[in-house]
């Protein structure tokens, strides 16, 4: 080989490293600590916390609104309030935050909001409560596996 | 009748005050500010908000347990569940106890009793009914965290509340 054609294949790999190394830290591990309660820290500016954790109560409010209407076999307000935070309301998180979140995380995150258009479809196509109630079993599974793995911590405001 | 000395019914009278002053401090108000979410940021610390957090996954895991019975008519497990958490007593210590505002200790007790109630409302059989019960049950878990947060006492987070 060349002189003039290792240049080229060098730098390919310097960049292929610099790539994989930023997939690896962007989309993989997040922005992550071990914490001492044997969950994992996403560590996020103050302002980031309070919009994952707005978003949060958003998912237990619904769930909640979703629970009262089957009960009550309203499954017109289930199907409402399962939208309201469905796919949709996941399309305003900034991308350096998403860069902070490890992926499991953000699967969790996408599969639960996922997870409510489905629920909000079957209320609507088939109005089975039985079906309906197994859905909020399953998305609050999402919901405790994913606070038992992990708490969100502010990190120290810059002066 | 004896005239009673004028520094007892002074003593009463501080006495008095104090007691009301601490009844505030400890019992009703709480150790809290203010928070820029509009919300109200209860300072307890590290190891505290560990504990009240705990206790709060226990709830969320105790419902989604719940919804997985009543959705498989399970009742019994049902009742099961809920009353074994409406008895579960946190063990709060007096200092925390004296930090959290009455309004969190009103609710914290009343899901207690509402986990209980559910739990009586499952052994009817009727599984709509568990699931009002549930909705109305969540309704103290939306409004308690649609208030309160739980912020470390000392940390930079506590000042720019």
């Amino acid at each position: 080989m060349t002189k003039s054609c290792k240049l080229p294949w060098l730098v390919s790999l310097v960049l292929l490293v610099a790539v994989l190394t930023m997939g690896y830290m962007f989309l993989l591990r997040g922005n992550v600590v071990a914490s001492n309660d044997s969950r994992t820290a996403i560590v996020v500016t103050a302002d980031e916390r309070d919009l994952l954790l707005a978003e949060m109560r958003g998912f237990l409010e619904a769930i909640q609104e979703i629970t009262e209407a089957i009960g009550d076999a309203d499954m017109e307000t289930a199907a409402s309030s399962a939208r309201a935070v469905g796919a949709a309301a996941a399309q305003g998180v900034p991308v350096a935050l998403m860069g902070k979140l490890p992926l499991e995380f953000k699967t969790l995150g996408l599969s639960t909001h996922t997870l409510f258009d489905e629920l909000a479809m079957n209320a609507m196509d088939m109005g089975d409560e039985n079906i309906m109630i197994t859905s909020v079993g399953t998305l609050l599974q999402n919901c405790t596996s994913c606070h038992a793995g992990y708490k969100i911590i502010a990190e120290p405001p810059v002066n | 009748m004896l005239k009673s000395p004028k520094f007892l019914w002074l003593a009463i009278l501080v006495l008095l005050a104090g007691l009301g002053f601490m009844t505030n401090k400890f019992i009703i108000a709480g150790k809290t500010i203010p928070s820029k979410d509009d919300r109200t940021a209860i300072l307890v610390t590290a190891e505290e908000r560990t504990m009240i957090l705990g206790e709060m996954r226990k709830f969320l895991e105790t419902i989604q347990g719940i919804s997985e019975a009543t959705a498989k008519g399970d009742l019994e497990t049902v009742a099961m569940l809920a009353i074994d958490m409406g008895n579960e007593s946190p063990n709060v210590s007096p200092s925390l106890m004296g930090k959290l505002p009455i309004e969190f200790k009103s609710l914290g007790s009343a899901t207690h009793g509402l986990f209980t109630d559910l739990g009586e409302t499952a052994k009817g059989g009727d599984a709509n009914a568990v699931l009002r019960d549930m909705g109305n049950l969540m309704l103290n878990c939306t409004s308690c965290h649609a208030d309160n947060k739980f912020v470390i006492e000392g940390t930079a987070e506590a000042k720019t509340q």
